[in-house]
């Protein structure tokens, strides 16, 4: 069954509603490798385009094209599933044009940093919507926002509470960075594809 | 065959029942689903395309369970909700590259002669579009996959006159193939009169009855009279009533009016209203 409509239509979306977007990614890109060494201009835009499939379905909703794809011949796991291929293609766009930008102005240097940059990208760009999306999903875009920000901070919270400590302890007893990522990075990209199989199971239940 | 059949279809909300609905759509047939606005319509096109849990009942698209054969009998089937569903910035042509990735029958040159044919222009971006050109937009888009059924919901609101009867001849070309179907909701009496075979009238979740538009019009009749012989009627013969200060009209199968009195037509548009009133 023929489904790259779906992606045809959000990558219409993206030209024409998401070039502000595209925009802010570039600079921060930019700036990242020519002018700045905080993580911040790197980080950043990776975190804005973990965000587009959350956007992309927020508009989806506004637009009742959520309502309208249902009367297709498009099943609600496709249309889940589209939302996170477009979100892996975006970040893979995105991580080609980072390294592309870094190897020009030689900003990557050794096997290394190359491996740091990719691993950190993708954590950060596959965490924001795998959390995300499930309650977009269940709940709708404004509602699910709302229960999403609940459950962060009564998580933050729980997990102060655990601990007992202040924030920046805790940080102080977080492994080291390389051994984070090798072990993060998996995990994330296993729970992207989890949370992907949990917003279909979620969205096959709702009332449209 | 039919092409759309609901039997006993059942949806519950808190303050709301679609209770035991029953219709049945034949091939080369057109349905009108009467109703004033909340009466079920909407609810029971979603359940049809399974947006919605029936919480009982069975729905069969050409002679199979809708819900087992989603999502691909939809390539057989065209819909246009109230609520068209284009992003506003997509132009036709955008809409046309869409859906040939998602229909299999998709037909370009069928979508840019419905656009012509409805004055619909391919370049202009959805939000730019009147009320009326969005939907006609939505119903191109409907027809171009070359569907064998239509379920329209509300298709006419927002059209000025010229317009319906535009897409009224589009329907009624459609229907000339004796394989295709349309069901059709509205509150708009007077064109479902003009363009259906069937009629069914929904009321508060509750079907007053399906029937063939013809038999309507020789089994129903208004009877005018003094309020003293529509009192005189027999118990449950009147199906609905209107009383002025002038007389009485009752609403009454023909079989049923007592010798002497004279019956008068009725349209659908009335015969809605009496049934609705009898029933509220």
């Amino acid at each position: 069954m023929k489904k790259t409509g779906l992606l045809i239509k959000d990558f219409f979306l993206l030209a024409k509603y998401c070039r502000s977007f595209l925009l802010i990614i570039a600079i921060f890109l930019g700036v990242s490798v020519v002018g700045s060494q905080s993580d911040y201009y790197t980080v950043f835009p990776c975190l804005l385009v973990g965000l587009m499939p959350a956007t992309l379905l927020s508009y989806d909703e506004r637009e009742k094209w959520d309502v309208y794809a249902q009367t297709l011949p498009v099943s609600r796991a496709q249309f889940v599933g589209e939302k996170y291929l477009m979100g892996a293609l975006c970040l893979a766009g995105f991580l080609v044009l980072q390294l592309l930008v870094s190897f020009l102005s030689g900003a990557v240097r050794s096997g290394a940093d190359l491996a740091a940059l990719l691993l950190v990208d993708l954590a950060l760009g596959l965490l924001a919507p795998a959390v995300m999306l499930p309650f977009f999903f269940r709940f709708g875009v404004e509602k699910g926002r709302i229960l999403l920000f609940a459950m962060t901070g009564l998580m933050t919270l729980g997990l102060l509470a655990l601990t007992r400590a202040p924030l920046g302890a805790l940080m102080l007893r977080l492994p080291s960075p390389k051994l984070l990522t090798a072990v993060a990075v998996p995990g994330i990209v296993a729970l992207y594809a989890l949370s992907c199989l949990l917003s279909i199971r979620l969205y096959r239940d709702r009332e449209l | 065959m039919n092409a759309l059949e609901l039997k006993s279809v059942t949806k519950h909300y808190r303050d709301f029942t679609l209770d035991s609905i029953d219709l049945a759509l034949p091939s080369g047939a057109i349905l009108g689903l009467v109703g004033e606005n909340g009466a079920g319509k909407t609810t029971t096109i979603k359940l049809i395309l399974d947006m919605l849990r029936r919480d009982g009942g069975t729905i069969t698209l050409f002679g199979r369970d809708a819900r087992e054969s989603y999502p691909l009998a939809r390539e057989d089937v065209g819909v246009m909700l109230d609520e068209v569903g284009f992003s506003a910035c997509l132009t036709a042509r955008n809409i046309a590259r869409i859906m040939r990735g998602i229909f299999r029958n998709w037909d370009d040159a069928a979508f840019a002669a419905l656009l012509g044919r409805l004055n619909v222009p391919e370049n202009k971006a959805f939000k730019e579009l009147s009320l009326g050109m969005k939907k006609k937009l939505g119903l191109a888009a409907a027809l171009a996959h070359r569907p064998k059924l239509l379920l329209l919901d509300e298709p006419m609101s927002g059209l000025d006159p010229i317009a319906r009867d535009e897409v009224l001849e589009l329907f009624s070309d459609f229907t000339r193939d004796e394989e295709h179907a349309i069901l059709i909701s509205s509150h708009i009496v007077s064109d479902l009169e003009k363009l259906c075979d069937y009629i069914a009238f929904l009321h508060r979740g509750r079907l007053l009855l399906c029937e063939e538009k013809d038999r309507l019009h020789e089994e129903y009749g208004i009877v005018r009279c003094s309020l003293d012989e529509l009192r005189a009627l027999p118990e449950g013969a009147v199906l609905g009533r209107r009383t002025t200060p002038y007389g009485a009209e009752a609403l009454m199968r023909r079989g049923d009016v007592p010798a002497g009195l004279a019956v008068g037509a009725v349209d659908i548009e009335q015969l809605f209203i009496f049934m609705a009133k009898e029933e509220a």
